[in-house]
Parts: C-alpha cells; sequence; structure tokens
C-alpha cells in the first residue's frame, strides 16, 4: 500500500511517497516538489498537491490508485514579511551642493570663486577669482579657447556635457573641471563656489571636511552643524562642488517613522521610537515575554505592512479573524543609498534606516475543509495529521548521524521556525519574523538595486567580473573561460554566474562591495535569528543544552548560511548542520517525510 | 591632443572629417590618444577595423569609411567586432577607450 505525506508551504508543495507492508514496515519511494498554487490552507491547493502526486507516482510507474492514504501538515499559520523605515532625509533647497563623481574629471586641486556664466566672463570683475559655468551649447573648442583669451581670472570651470578631459587638454594655464552637472541652469551665478578635484587614485579630502568648508566659506558655528550632511556625502568621491546660497541650505531631516506599539498577554503595553534604532526596539521586543499583538503608526511603511500581513492570513483563515496577531518582530539597523531631494546631478547620500520584519500568526488554519475537498476528488483518505513542526523534527530524524533530543531550525522564505523535540518525543516550537525574503530585501535596499529578482538573483547565486571578452573572474578568484566572445554589453560589468547564464548586475558597486553587502545581510538575519529561536526553545533557555541542530528549509539551501549558522554555534559547542532527509533529499522534504513515518504510529 | 604613443589604431577610407573629429574627441575624453590615422582605399568601415585591431598594441581598432564608423578588439584569440548600432561618432571613441580601461561600455 502506498501513502503520501503533503506538505503545503507559504511557497512550495513538498510530498513524500512510502510504501507500507502489511508487516507494518515502511520504505521511502519518492518525492517531489511543486510550486503551492493559492494560499496555503485553501482549497486552490489542491491543484499543487495533484501535480505533485502525478510526478511522484510516475517517478515510479505505479498507478494512482495503489495510493491509500494522504497525510496532510497541519500547516502553521504563520506569514512573515518586510519593511523598511527610513529615518533620515538629505534635502538640498537652493542647491547648495553637487557631490559629484563623473567617471573623467580633470585637473586637481580645489579652487574657490564666484560663478559666473562663460559669455559673462568679459563683464566679471578682474581681480575677483571666478569659477566659469559651461552651459551645453558651448563645446569643448570655443570653451577652451574663451578660456585661453578671457581676462578674468578663472580658477576652476563646471560643465555641463562630458568633456572635461577635452576642455583641459586645450588649456594653456591648467584648471581643476568638473563635468556632467546635467542641471548646471540651478546653479546660481555670483555666489562663492568651491570645486574639487581629487588627485589620481584619491578621494577628496577639503570638501568631504566641514572644517575645511567653513574656512573657505567663513562658516559661523552654526552654519558649520549645518554643513554636516553635505560633508558626509562627498565622502570617498573623486571630485565636488559646495556653493553657497544666501537663502539656501542644505538639511539632514529626520523624518517620522513613528513608533511601534508592543501589547503583552497580561494587557500591559510599551512603545518604542523607530528612530531610536534596531537595539532599542529589539531591546524592548525582548523584554516583553508575551507578546499579544503589535502595532505600528499609522500612515508608516511598518503599519502598512503589518495590514498587508493580517489581510492576507484573514484571507487564508477567514474564520479566525479576531485570532490574527502579530507575535513578533526583527528590527535591523542599515543604511541605505537614497536619491538627495533637489540635487543637481543625480546624487544619493547614505541614510540611516531600519529594516523591520514581522511575523503574523493565527490560531488554525481550515485545513479539515481542504482535506474534505482533498479526499473527494482523489477519492483516498486524508488525515490532517501532526503539527507541522513535529512532523518536521521526526522527518529531519532521517539525516545520518541525528540523535534525540534534536532541535531543528527551519530557514524559511518568510519566518525562521525552531523546535526542540526531547527523547519523549516532546515537542516545543517558535516561530520568529525574518528569513530569505527579508535577506533579498535587504539586499535591494543596501544597493539600491530596486529590483528584487536581481537581489533574489545575488542572494543565491556567486559573482563574478567579466575581464575579457573571452574571460570572468570569480569571487573567489577562480578564472572561467569561454570559446566565443561574451555580449559587449557585459563587458567590465559585475555578473551574476547562474549557471550557465550570466546577468549583469546594473549598478556602480564593485564586487567586492556586493560580496560584502549580500554576506553581511545574510549573518545578521539568520545568525540573529537562530539564537534567537534556540534560546527560546532550548531547556530553561539554556542554548547549551542542546546537542544538535539540523537546518532545513529552503534557506538551509543556500551556500553560505548554513555554514554561518554552523560557525556561529560551534562556539555553544553544538553539532549544527544542513539536514539530509532520507540521505538524498538534503534539507528538503523533512515535513513531508515525518507525515509518512508518522503513519504507523497513528494506526 | 598630438602623441608619438598610440593605444587605438584609426584606418580611414575618405572619411567624414567632422565625424572623425567626433571619435577621436571621444578617445581623448576618456584620456588616452589616438596619434595618426592611416588612410587606406578601397575598404569598408569593418575591414578597416579589423585591419587596425591587428595593428594596434592594445589590440583596439577603429575603422572610418566616409560617415560609417566600426570599433573591432582583438581580445585574445581572434579579433570581434563591438556592435556600435545607435551610437554616436563619440560613444564609439569612448568605447573604444573604455575597452582598454576595462570600464563598461555605452550601450
Amino acid at each position: 500500500m502506498l501513502i503520501a505525506g503533503v506538505d503545503i508551504g507559504n511557497s512550495t508543495t513538498e510530498i513524500c511517497i512510502c510504501d507500507v507492508k502489511s508487516n507494518g514496515k515502511l520504505t521511502f519511494e519518492a518525492s517531489a516538489m511543486v510550486e503551492t498554487t493559492g494560499l496555503k490552507g485553501t482549497v486552490d491547493n489542491i491543484k499543487g498537491i495533484e501535480k505533485a502526486l502525478e510526478i511522484g507516482l510516475e517517478k515510479l510507474d505505479r498507478s494512482d490508485r495503489e495510493l491509500k492514504v494522504i497525510r496532510l501538515n497541519e500547516a502553521t499559520p504563520v506569514i512573515g514579511d518586510t519593511a523598511m523605515e527610513t529615518i533620515t532625509e538629505t534635502i538640498i533647497s537652493e542647491s547648495t551642493m553637487i557631490g559629484h563623481n563623473p567617471d573623467t574629471p580633470a585637473g586637481e586641486g580645489l579652487a574657490i570663486g564666484k560663478t559666473v556664466l562663460i559669455n559673462d566672463l568679459t563683464k566679471a570683475d578682474r581681480e575677483v577669482p571666478v569659477i566659469a559655468l559651461v552651459p551645453e551649447k558651448f563645446d569643448y573648442e570655443k570653451t577652451a579657447i574663451i578660456l585661453n583669451t578671457t581676462k578674468a581670472k578663472v580658477v576652476g570651470v563646471i560643465l555641463q556635457k562630458d568633456e572635461a578631459v577635452l576642455v583641459y587638454n586645450r588649456l594653456v594655464s591648467k584648471l581643476p573641471i568638473i563635468d556632467e552637472v546635467a542641471k548646471i541652469d540651478e546653479l546660481p551665478t555670483d555666489v562663492l563656489c568651491a570645486i574639487e578635484v581629487a588627485p589620481k587614485g584619491g578621494s577628496i579630502t577639503a570638501l568631504s571636511n566641514p572644517y575645511k568648508i567653513a574656512r573657505l566659506f567663513d562658516l559661523s558655528p552654526q552654519e558649520t552643524r549645518q554643513v554636516i550632511p553635505v560633508a558626509k556625502s562627498l565622502t570617498g568621491k573623486k571630485s565636488g562642488v559646495v556653493a553657497k546660497t544666501i537663502s539656501g541650505g542644505v538639511k539632514e531631516k529626520v523624518l517620522k517613522a513613528g513608533k511601534i506599539t508592543i501589547e503583552s498577554e497580561t494587557g500591559h503595553s510599551c512603545s518604542v521610537e523607530v528612530d531610536e534604532g534596531a537595539k532599542v526596539i529589539m531591546d524592548t521586543v525582548e523584554s516583553v515575554q508575551d507578546i499579544y499583538d503589535i502595532h505600528g503608526d499609522k500612515g508608516t511603511y511598518f503599519d502598512e505592512m503589518l495590514i498587508r500581513m493580517k489581510n492576507e492570513l484573514e484571507a487564508m483563515s477567514p474564520d479566525n479573524k479576531d485570532d490574527i496577531k502579530i507575535k513578533d518582530l526583527l528590527a535591523i539597523d542599515t543604511f541605505i543609498p537614497v536619491s538627495v531631494k533637489g540635487a543637481l546631478a543625480g546624487e544619493l547620500a547614505m541614510e540611516k534606516a531600519v529594516a523591520m520584519a514581522a511575523m503574523v500568526k493565527t490560531e488554525q488554519l481550515p485545513m479539515e475543509k481542504l482535506a474534505k475537498a482533498l479526499s473527494a476528488r482523489l477519492n483516498v483518505t486524508v488525515t490532517v495529521a501532526g503539527i507541522e513542526a513535529v512532523m518536521a523534527s521526526v522527518g529531519s530524524l532521517t539525516t545520518k548521524g541525528t540523535q534525540l533530543p534534536l532541535a531543528i531550525l527551519d530557514l524559511g522564505g518568510g519566518s525562521t521556525d525552531g523546535a526542540i523535540m526531547n527523547e519523549d518525543g516532546k515537542v516545543i516550537s517558535t516561530h520568529l519574523a525574518g528569513a530569505g525574503s527579508f535577506v533579498t530585501m535587504m539586499i535591494n535596499e543596501e544597493l539600491a538595486l530596486n529590483n528584487l529578482t536581481t537581489a533574489e538573483l545575488i542572494k543565491r547565486y556567486p559573482l563574478g567580473k567579466v575581464n575579457s571578452l573571452y574571460q570572468i573572474t570569480m569571487e573567489n578568484g577562480e578564472v572561467i573561460f569561454y570559446k566565443e566572445p561574451l555580449p559587449p554589453k557585459l563587458y567590465a560589468k559585475v555578473v551574476i554566474v547562474k549557471e550557465k547564464e550570466l546577468i549583469p548586475v546594473e549598478s556602480s558597486h564593485t564586487l567586492e562591495f556586493i560580496v560584502q553587502t549580500r554576506k553581511q545581510v545574510k549573518e545578521k538575519v539568520f545568525v540573529l535569528n537562530s539564537l534567537r529561536a534556540l534560546t527560546e526553545i532550548a531547556p530553561d533557555h539554556n542554548i547549551k543544552k542542546i546537542p544538535n541542530v539540523v537546518l532545513v528549509g529552503g534557506s538551509a539551501l543556500d551556500r553560505e548560511i548554513p555554514e554561518m549558522i554552523q560557525k556561529s554555534l560551534a562556539n555553544y559547542n553544538i553539532v549544527a548542520g544542513a539536514g539530509d532527509i532520507w540521505g538524498i533529499h538534503g534539507p528538503r522534504n523533512a515535513v513531508a517525510t515525518g507525515l509518512c513515518l508518522s503513519f504507523s504510529k497513528d494506526v | 591632443m598630438k602623441s608619438n604613443v598610440n593605444f587605438i589604431e584609426v584606418n580611414t577610407n575618405n572619411p567624414n572629417r567632422p565625424i572623425m573629429k567626433e571619435v577621436l574627441a571621444g578617445v581623448e575624453e576618456e584620456g588616452l590618444f589616438c596619434g595618426f590615422s592611416r588612410e587606406v582605399k578601397d575598404m569598408d568601415s569593418i575591414t578597416l577595423a579589423y585591419k587596425a585591431a591587428a595593428m594596434s598594441s592594445t589590440g583596439v581598432g577603429i575603422g572610418i569609411h566616409d560617415k560609417l564608423v566600426s570599433l573591432a578588439v582583438q581580445s585574445g584569440v581572434k579579433p570581434v567586432l563591438l556592435d556600435c548600432k545607435g551610437l554616436s561618432p563619440r560613444a564609439i571613441g569612448q568605447n573604444a577607450a573604455r575597452f582598454i580601461k576595462k570600464k563598461p561600455l555605452i550601450i
């Protein structure tokens, strides 16, 4: 007789088919994995389940009539989601600053003078140093002739077109020149302006120092405070422009990110301002032992996320509307590049932000309804059997080298789940916010990709740099050669190496920076959450009392995450590693396997 | 700016002067030099580019015939023609230089 365990997850549906002999002996036969159809726990899932069973049975070459029992998991009614709250914002009013980084500025050094349009140079005061503003309509030859013949005391040049080197090469006396300033017409004339071009291989040092700016523009201590955002956004740049207008200013505005209110089961509630940062938020979350629900201030991204999650879960489980509560929150401090409001050349400023993931839970999903519908359709006995965490633990025990008590960490897309099974088979479990999709969001934001698909690919696959039309240097230094030339659009770019396919990363970040960001984000989310989960489920909350941990779930398939967790848990003398269900599935199929294995016990 | 060092070879056949000037400006803006160009009769821009690439010390060559501009690179085993469709003469010059600098090309 064949039995099947079916595990319906948020994103995938996995099945395990086993053969049960009359003496009760159970052997593994086949498994399959498909995408979940519809929201988990709803009748829409049947389509996916049928497809998975078809694939599995086809592998065995046995008819579906032999399939007698289907066991469904008591799907955990949990959803995770993520949001980002920016705390600071840089606004330039009246364009006082350009933190500009063109590829090819020319000359080097610092120059300060009054801004004058190039065709007004004849009218300029010959004693006063001036910075010439050159709009698009002047080409490099005309510009060079004017600058070479003028009587005015020109000390620096700002060009709208990308022609700095061309002009520089034609100048008799050399000057620092900055180009590619798209909105040059928004730069005011007759104001004091400083430009700086860094020496070859270096970055600017004067305009990135607030005290230097203060000396150049004769600023008061109050005004010096105001230019901090200017200096901050110019650090590490190859060139920069700062102009002083009378009324204008650069402000680092503190945004209202609102507050988070946490209610406990006992009716207490405490609030924390999001601006206080991740540490304070997490301390507050930890201080509330039994979280009943979490709210955010109206109109914030955080609150929008909570509403979105609650609505989604409500669609899955319409009868338990009032039980849908936010049960966990994970906050992480981060810096993200945001375009400066009012910037002249598309400048970015690094802004402080807090990334947050939350987890919403209800009492139970209406799995019985799904079981009945499935039974009627396939004409087999369908039972809802056991809690997901228990089944995952039972399934994980098929990993060689494990023993009880056994802890599992299910690293999913939306949530990180932990469970521990002691020698008597008793299971304690927990669900925490923040997992795979949180990592994807943070990569997307920190690298300013504006593309979740690219972020997901960066998370999963190794990167390489296209060094010539025939070769790629991978992030680990390995070199891959090609027989046919690569497309020129990939030339000199950082690419995602997805098996045979090469996908360019459209950003100016270096390979090293992207790799470092990816690793840091994974570490921040998964190591932190693993420790949080294990501390919660460990006997006496003492993590050292857990002998071994098996990692399962989609994110346990990652190249780096299991190693990171392994390394951090080694400090507590815990054996940890990705699971290997039946010795062939890796960290997949644990729940479906557990459902099959628990069959003989239940009958 | 004239120089004795030619990083990029340019072969021409009756080139349109303003277009040629733009190509050379593109190379120069990226900080490289083209030096002098060679006149070759009876060849199209692609053949000119291949010939130039074969002669260049960096393997990058430009061919200009009348108003048509081609860019070829000798990268490793055999010369490759880089697609210049829709690019301005200035951008083609910049790409020739960017290829040597190992900077992403303008597309």
